[in-house]
């Protein structure tokens, strides 16, 4: 049995504004999520003990200019002038789960009893993700001179591979993208907002790395989610139902060497967080989840967590997403806020702010029937976080 | 036997200008991969405990903890792990050969030995998971070789 179960719960969340281009610096969006999340809790920033946050640029080759493209532990401890912090994390991977699972250890153990979380993301001028330099050292000396030099590519084989071993097509993802774009369509916080599209919309998109196309991408977006944590104790006094976290873990680590990620890595990867996840929590499983909120930066994400996490076999996934059992009112509703595909790229953070919301009856017109227990992660298989939440202690 | 590649389009590959790759730039560790393709030979570093292969090049091997490792030459024969046909010009100096096939080559001599190359001159039907292909060796800028593979017809 886990120290950390129902020990600490979620008590107040929070968005700043989201846009391609929000016309604001990150450190005020920033600022503007955790004064949200602080204020969603009933809370006051002299509450706030810990503080947790991933930090890593979003481009490469960022200028880390900390309230500009990055915004550490530093700048939100200065800015919200956090006189009672005992505890802080900057972790290097994983994203806002992570963040949060490392701020529920630090509260079940008693460093600290309320934390500030949160994931702001920059998006820079010209394309996410470029590849600029004309000498290249370290392990990408083997890979850049071929013109391999980006996330979308890394992903992009472990895709294809699947494709090629399984059997599953672009027309079995068109079912993922389309759902989520449809649940993004009535979230008024989603980039794409009001902007369903059709298979056939899918069909036709624009090709980056083959198989990913642009609407398998997140699109870059200037934004900032934040929550608070808490002990249990303390959750059942404030405002809001608590968003209890019955277990959770962080991790995603390739075990081969190579100078590219192959499918059989990307999966092992996942399936050793999923094992780490589910040994935290006895007794529970995927078919106890009542949805799920599953990363999806890259759209082919959700068919590795889907298998790891085990709410089907492996090489089955692409098949169990069909026939409705994902949509808001199917068996297994998935990322019912659009996700990443639908909100835009908040690295986890439409994920979990929706499982939130959800388990609270908050999500307005996305609000599903049932809604009490749900698992979230964020990261590609090497690098994630991932939780159980409920709103009840089970 | 190669995997059905059902999801390249027909306009996803044409003649593509060559693209001004970044240079390399080796140390110690990794000048003996760049020297053997000099001289157009595939060279990949191997324990000389265990005899696994490493590459990218290693301080220590990984299975048997010994640092005895050194290059030796490999069969350059292998099959297309995987693929993508890059579109997007996002890397500076391929923005003129978009689009380009990158493909993983598993080389024969061990399970997960993976290298890198573009499948010159290929066309849609070349590009094909499972297929096997081998070394060739292809001059770049700065006095580099750039290992890279071809179909080698025997699929
Ligand atoms: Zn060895």
């Amino acid at each position: 049995m886990s120290h950390i179960r129902n020990q600490v719960a979620i008590v107040g969340v929070g968005y700043s504004d989201l846009a391609p281009h929000a016309g604001k610096s990150l450190g005020t969006l920033a600022i503007d999520a955790c004064r949200t999340a602080i204020a969603d809790a009933g809370l006051s920033v002299d509450d706030i003990d810990g503080i947790s946050n991933y930090p890593n640029a979003s481009r490469i080759g960022g200028g880390e200019q900390d309230g500009v493209d990055i915004v550490s532990v530093k700048y939100i401890a200065q800015a919200l002038a956090l006189r009672q912090l005992s505890w802080s994390c900057s972790i290097t991977s994983g994203t806002v789960v992570a963040s949060l699972v490392h701020a529920v250890n630090a509260v079940a153990s008693g460093a600290c009893n309320t934390v500030l979380v949160w994931r702001g993301m920059f998006s820079p001028p010209g394309k996410f993700g470029s590849f600029r330099s004309t000498h290249v050292a370290g392990d990408a000396q083997f890979t850049a001179p071929y013109g391999f030099a980006s996330n979308v590519m890394i992903f992009a084989f472990a895709y294809a591979r699947y494709m090629a071993v399984y059997g599953a097509t672009r027309e079995h993802m068109a079912t993922y993208v389309v759902n989520a774009r449809n649940n993004a369509s009535i979230n008024p916080q989603a980039v794409f907002h009001g902007k369903p599209i059709s298979r056939q919309d899918y069909m036709n998109a624009r090709m980056i790395a083959n198989p990913l196309s642009l609407l398998d991408c997140d699109r870059p977006v200037d934004g900032c989610g934040a929550l608070v944590v808490t002990t249990a104790e303390r959750a059942r006094y404030l405002q809001h139902r608590p968003a209890y976290v019955v277990g959770g873990t962080a991790g995603g680590f390739k075990f081969s060497h190579s100078p590219v990620l192959d499918l059989e890595s990307c999966m092992e990867a996942a399936q050793v967080v999923a094992r780490a996840l589910w040994k935290n929590i006895p007794g529970l499983t995927a078919g106890d989840m009542d949805f799920a909120n599953i990363y999806d930066g890259f759209s082919f994400f959700i068919y590795p967590w889907l298998e790891a996490f085990g709410f089907c076999k492996q090489g089955e996934a692409f098949a169990y997403i069909q026939d409705g059992r994902i949509a808001r009112d199917g068996a297994m509703p998935l990322n019912p806020s659009g996700g990443a595909i639908g909100m835009g790229r908040l690295h986890g953070s439409p994920q979990l702010i929706e499982a939130v919301l959800q388990l609270q009856g908050r999500a307005g017109a996305r609000q599903l029937k049932k809604a009490d227990v749900t698992l979230v992660n964020s990261g590609s298989p090497l690098g994630t976080g991932a939780v159980v939440l409920s709103n009840e202690a089970i | 036997m190669p995997f059905a590649c059902t999801t390249l389009r027909p306009d996803e590959l044409r003649m593509r200008s060559s693209p001004q790759r970044p240079i390399p730039v080796p140390t110690p560790l990794t000048q003996p991969f760049w020297d053997a393709a000099k001289d157009g030979r595939l060279a990949i570093q191997r324990c000389r405990g265990c005899r696994r292969y490493f590459h990218p090049p290693v301080t220590v091997c990984t299975r048997c903890y010994g640092t005895d490792l050194g290059f030796e030459p490999v069969s350059g024969h292998g099959h297309i792990y995987s693929r993508t046909i890059m579109h997007d010009p996002r890397m500076r100096g391929f923005e003129e050969a978009v689009p380009f096939a990158i493909i993983i080559v598993e080389l024969v001599e061990q399970r997960g030995l993976f290298l890198v190359s573009n499948l010159p001159g290929a066309s849609i039907e070349d590009v094909e998971i499972g297929a096997e292909v081998q070394v060739m060796f292809e001059p770049m800028a700065a006095g580099f070789v750039l290992p890279q593979f071809r179909r080698s017809g025997r699929s």
